[in-house]
């Protein structure tokens, strides 16, 4: 702000005295006979438009702190440091903000018509290398300092020194944004803004989800009812598609045994030993068995159920789950492997799910 | 690109409009790198700044509905920010006394910052590590004016003009207050720039 705008003039006291309504009649004649009156009036007009359209943006934007874009918008700046403390203690008062920047502009000497007018800070001349390294000069300035900059020693150093800065400065930051963790910087937004779960994606929850939450919006059904809705829908279903495959045991060759057998090996076996024996029980009777073997020269062929293609990679045994392993006696027979998640408690039933030729 | 990150932005917020507030986590998570680094420049602390970002995040959803679909999300968000990390600095004013007090004591007798400042900690001896707390140390003796004006410029790569509308003030006061913020970085940080003309 140059030194001529800040000189109150008698004029600004006198329309400050009036908009505060503290005027005394002669000081409102002295006003009316100066010609210069409306040109001052226009002036405190524009400052008010400029004072709520600065409010109002930032009350727009929801933010709190309207003291500084106030300001900003005024063209006042950090030498108005005892006015900006006013401006800022005021507008944390839930009070007129514009009432509170109108009273702290008042309180300042400076008047308040020439502010309006909202002056550019004067650059020195040097300041013109800072808006060459930022770009921001028309072709035609620029090509006036090119002339001259390469024998101007100072002013390259300059250049240097703005580029080496920036540089500084991002290098910086960008090295304490990487080791800042910000990984968890959503959940505690998601929290504050109300989301119970943060990483709940919608449209991404299992479908048995939806359709729950479709059949509880649209009927009023009892727990009980809406087990038995469920059980229709399941058994409408299609069962998973199931292709028998025949598998020729004489031309099955032993698989290098995996990892995982080392650690079954020893409880497999021994089921399999017991399971042999289960099974030598239950089949007295050859003929009763579909696929009966026709001669000694045929080909040993099991009917095993293959379903998408899927390879066995891992067994892991828990509650619920089975694993019978059958083998049979000469070395190198290839081992079986049937896999019940639900075992029954009769020993018999799941091998009465198993359809062979001939065993 | 520009355009198309614009686009999803304003998708994302309509969708948080309406009603799918987890949306949000998609601007979070696009910008909560650059409104980090912007407010660690201003406050310096990382908690801080941590916290400060977390709150810009909180402040800008609360105030979403008057975000303008057409104008550009993250301009707003870092008004915001910069607002945020803004009235923390006011708020700790007491603090930030003391850290000036101790920052003048980190100056030589020629007002340059001394390089070795920020080794306290002897873990922290890397030449990196002193620089970066250096560079720290500068930052935190600019007025909050001059902090963001070099931040917007430096490392969002803001116009003049976009910075004059980001603060509200003239082209022409971005010029000399940019000028006059790295004058007195230059002056701070001396002994890391190539030799000085301008003063």
């Amino acid at each position: 702000m140059s030194q001529d705008t800040a000189i109150p003039t008698r004029l600004d006291a006198l329309l400050m005295r009036v908009l505060d309504e503290e005027a005394s009649a002669e000081e409102r004649g002295e006003l009316t006979a100066d010609p210069t009156t409306e040109t001052h009036l226009a002036a405190l007009r524009d400052l008010g438009a400029l004072i709520r359209d600065a409010v109002l943006e930032e009350a727009a934007a929801g933010v709190s702190d309207v003291a500084e874009p106030v300001m900003a918008a005024l063209g006042l700046t950090d030498e108005l440091s005892d006015a900006f403390a006013s401006l800022r203690e005021r507008a944390d008062a839930p009070i007129d903000v514009a009432d509170s920047v109108m009273a702290a502009l008042a309180d300042l000497e400076a008047p308040v018509a020439t502010v309006a007018a909202a002056p550019v800070e004067e650059a020195p001349s040097e300041a013109i290398y800072s808006a060459l390294h930022d770009g921001e000069l028309s072709a035609q300035e620029r090509l006036r300092i090119a002339e001259t900059l390469v024998n101007d020693r100072v002013a390259l150093n300059a250049l240097s020194a703005y580029a080496e800065l920036g540089r500084l400065l991002r290098n910086t930051l960008k090295e304490a944004t990487r080791s800042a963790d910000l990984d968890g910087l959503w959940v505690g937004v998601a929290r504050s803004i109300g989301l119970e779960d943060p990483e709940r994606v919608p449209g991404w929850e299992p479908v048995s989800v939806a359709l729950k939450a479709a059949v509880a919006e649209r009927s009023q059904l009892t727990a009980g009812e809406q087990r038995e809705l469920a059980d229709a829908v399941m058994a409408a279903l299609p069962a998973p598609v199931v292709e028998p495959v025949e598998l020729d045991l004489a031309a099955v060759e032993t698989a290098p045994r995996p990892s995982w057998f080392r650690s079954l090996a020893g409880p497999a076996l021994a089921m399999a030993a017991a399971l042999l024996v289960v099974v030598g029980l239950l089949v007295p009777d050859a003929d009763e068995v579909p696929g009966t073997a026709t001669g000694p020269d045929d080909a040993e062929v099991f009917e095993l159920a293959q379903a998408n293609d899927a390879e066995i990679e891992e067994l892991v045994l828990g509650d619920g789950l089975m694993i019978h392993v059958l083998q049979g006696e000469e070395e190198g027979a290839p081992m079986i492997l049937v896999i019940e998640e639900q075992p029954t408690e009769d020993v018999e039933d799941p091998w009465a799910q198993i359809e062979w030729e001939e065993l | 690109m520009e355009v198309n990150t614009r686009e999803d932005d304003a998708r994302l917020v309509q969708a948080i409009r309406d009603g799918d507030s987890s949306a949000y986590r998609g601007l979070v998570e696009r910008y909560q790198g650059r409104v980090y680094a912007l407010i660690c420049g201003m406050v310096r602390d990382r908690e801080e700044a941590h916290d400060l970002t977390q709150d810009a995040f909180i402040k800008a959803y609360k105030n979403l509905d008057r975000f303008r679909l057409e104008s550009s999300f993250y301009t707003w968000l870092y008004r915001i920010a910069m607002n945020v990390a803004i009235d923390h600095i006011r708020k700790m004013k007491k603090r930030q006394h003391e850290a000036f007090d101790e920052g003048i004591a980190a100056k030589g007798d020629d007002g340059v910052l001394d390089p070795r400042h920020g080794r306290a900690n002897p873990g922290k001896e890397l030449e990196r590590k002193r620089l970066s707390e250096t560079i720290f140390d500068a930052l935190d003796h600019l007025s909050p004016d001059h902090r963001q004006i070099i931040l917007l410029r430096e490392v969002e790569g803001l116009s003049y003009k976009e910075i004059s509308d980001t603060m509200g003030i003239p082209e022409g006061t971005v010029m000399s207050r940019l000028f006059y913020a790295r004058r007195k970085l230059r002056d701070l940080l001396k002994s890391h720039l190539p030799a000085s003309g301008i003063a």
